[in-house]
């Protein structure tokens, strides 16, 4: 069966598996951005 | 300060204490008082959490910390996310099913009286002195502002804010954390487009912040692993998410904060929201730092930032030396400019030779000033050996009073008072919950009604805050203050984490283990950071690893009399 969707969560996210990795890839771009800003101004 | 400036002061602060206690006028019971009646949204969840976090000594401390060390204080916060998500999936449901006020009551579901208590106990140690530095850095503002001694304004703020908390509440604090953080980020966003709009006209913000890099101020990302090195990635990721975990875990001045939400998906994403946008805010915040250093290069900069220091200095019997030492600093300076000049020029010419010179050379004048400010310390301290010699709290509030136009200082000025208020009032109320719901309710008096526990909740409140205002009074020899409350939590956090983590994850292991482990694991970082074994970070992972690993062996050993 499939699981329902939790209401509280934003209409454009289809679950807490998909929330958490959107806060992942958000640190990841993070650090690959302060990575090239580090490198660029050197 | 001129009379706009102290307007400007005045009514925001009041605005935002009268929304507060108007708002929350309506505290019937215990659970309003302390958890706002589990009524807060996703968005007062995530702000109010933030608020709690980003004390005065975030904006006050932060862009000094950039200023003197550059920006790679922002890896600290590098593992913050991860420990959003573990707190989303493991502590968040179970409080919420719990139904606890603080966090320790969940210690004693699992294990004992005597373990909930001990938790609770070293979490009041260390935020009761956490609080203490709390109330001491807007009073530094204050002392500075007025010229009054330290001792009084300590007294004033930490007055204002018990007040605050004593008669609103939880509620007003998470209410009002709306419009501060409101006032804060315009504040900041105001004081950083002054920076750049006061360099001269030649110089772009990419020349700004070239300079910056070329100065070793724009260190965002350091790979390098260093034991000793206390901010680079892997400390960052791993030492910062053991030092998140238990802040957002465990201290009950953030577990009140997220408790309030009023159900479990609203306190998760409140913590997700925080996760997401925390780190580019202290990126922010440090990049003023870094561009203040830029600014600092073209116009004059005092040798010392601490204009109660400097008096002192003046009119002691030391004061031909330090003319002499001021008069160098001040030549330096202005070869500095010109230089700084010929560096911004040779970086639109792309002219490689002579940016690597002018950049030596810079790097050159700038080790001179060091050693000269140095020798002004050295001074200060054989001037008065109780003497403030370390100034990095003062450089973002001297630029905020001698650089910004009239009404902006009062506006910066509280933004900085609110941020406090908030965060003092948090850490009150998280103090007196924990003090009443796991001491006093289950160790002294169970029977009481629930209208006498709302009653002490307020006592307590008071009480803290008096502990706190006599620790403000001493804080006045610990340097760099959001480096101070961060080694402060060092000393207690992994500890506390480490009784929840076997909590949740190792559940064959019973109270009297974990007991002893947490005392042994709290000594072993005691003596870990006095003998300075390694950077600050890591003692949280040292201090959770070791309550786990002895309350393992405590378990095989299997002493009857532990268990």
């Amino acid at each position: 069966m499939k699981k329902k969707k939790d209401p509280e969560l934003p209409s454009f996210i289809s679950g807490w598996k998909q929330m958490y990795f959107i806060v992942v890839l958000n640190l990841a771009l993070l650090i690959l951005l302060f990575y090239f800003f580090t490198k660029y101004f050197e | 300060m001129n009379w706009i400036d102290i307007t400007v002061l005045a009514v925001t602060l009041l605005f935002i204490a009268v929304y507060g206690i108007v708002k929350s006028r309506r505290n019937k019971n215990i659970n309003d008082y302390l958890l706002a009646g589990n009524s807060m949204p996703w968005y007062v969840v995530g702000i109010s959490i933030m608020a709690t976090q980003a004390s005065a000594i975030t904006f006050l401390s932060a862009p000094g910390q950039a200023y003197v060390d550059g920006m790679r204080f922002v890896q600290f916060y590098f593992g913050l996310p991860f420990a959003m998500i573990l707190l989303c999936t493991t502590f968040v449901p179970i409080y919420h099913k719990l139904k606890v006020f603080t966090a320790y009551e969940f210690l004693e579901t699992r294990f004992d009286l005597k373990t909930r208590s001990l938790a609770a106990f070293l979490f009041l140690v260390q935020r009761g002195l956490a609080c203490g530095l709390t109330i001491y850095a807007p009073a530094i503002i204050l002392s500075v502002m007025l010229g009054w001694n330290i001792y009084y304004t300590n007294l004033i703020i930490g007055g204002l804010v018990v007040l605050y908390t004593f008669i609103g509440g939880s509620k007003a604090v998470s209410i009002t954390q709306m419009q501060q953080m409101t006032v804060i980020f315009v504040g900041m966003f105001i004081a950083a487009y002054m920076l750049i709009r006061m360099m001269p006209e030649q110089i772009s913000f990419t020349d700004t912040l070239s300079v910056a890099g070329k100065m070793g101020k724009l260190n965002v990302i350091d790979f390098k692993f260093d034991w000793q090195n206390q901010y680079n990635i892997w400390s960052g990721i791993i030492g910062g998410f053991f030092l998140a975990l238990s802040y957002f875990g465990t201290d009950q001045s953030q577990v009140g904060r997220y408790l309030s939400g009023r159900s479990v998906g609203q306190s998760r994403l409140g913590l997700l929201l925080n996760g997401i946008i925390k780190i580019p805010m202290q990126f922010c915040i440090l990049l003023i730092g870094a561009l203040m250093f830029v600014f600092f290069q073209f116009h004059e900069a005092p040798i010392h930032f601490n204009p109660v220091e400097i008096k002192k200095l003046q009119q002691s019997e030391l004061h031909n030396e330090f003319s002499q030492i001021e008069n160098e600093f001040s030549h330096l300076q202005n070869n500095k400019k010109d230089v700084v000049h010929q560096l911004s020029t040779s970086l639109k010419n792309k002219d490689a030779i002579a940016v690597s010179s002018y950049s030596d050379q810079l790097v050159a004048i700038e080790k001179e000033q060091v050693v000269l400010r140095n020798e002004t310390k050295k001074l200060m301290t054989q001037n008065d050996a109780r003497a403030e010699t370390n100034d990095t709290n003062y450089i973002f509030l001297y630029y905020v009073l001698n650089y910004l136009p009239v009404g902006l200082i009062g506006l910066l000025i509280a933004v900085i008072f609110s941020a406090s208020m908030s965060s003092t009032s948090s850490e009150l109320n998280a103090l007196a919950s924990t003090s009443v719901i796991d001491i006093y309710k289950r160790n002294i008096n169970s029977n009481g009604s629930d209208q006498h526990y709302l009653m002490v909740s307020k006592l307590f409140t008071a009480a803290w805050g008096v502990f706190a205002i006599v620790v403000a009074m001493f804080a006045n020899q610990l340097g760099s203050l959001i480096e101070a409350v961060n080694k402060l939590g060092s000393l207690f956090y992994g500890t506390i984490l480490g009784m929840f983590v076997v909590a949740f994850f190792m559940k064959h292991i019973k109270g009297g283990s974990v007991f002893y482990a947490a005392i042994i694991a709290e000594v072993l970082v005691l003596f870990c950071f006095k003998i300075e074994l390694t950077a600050f970070l890591w003692l949280n992972m040292i201090g959770c690893l070791a309550v786990m690993l002895i309350a393992q062996i405590f378990h095989i050993i299997k002493k009857p009399s532990l268990q």
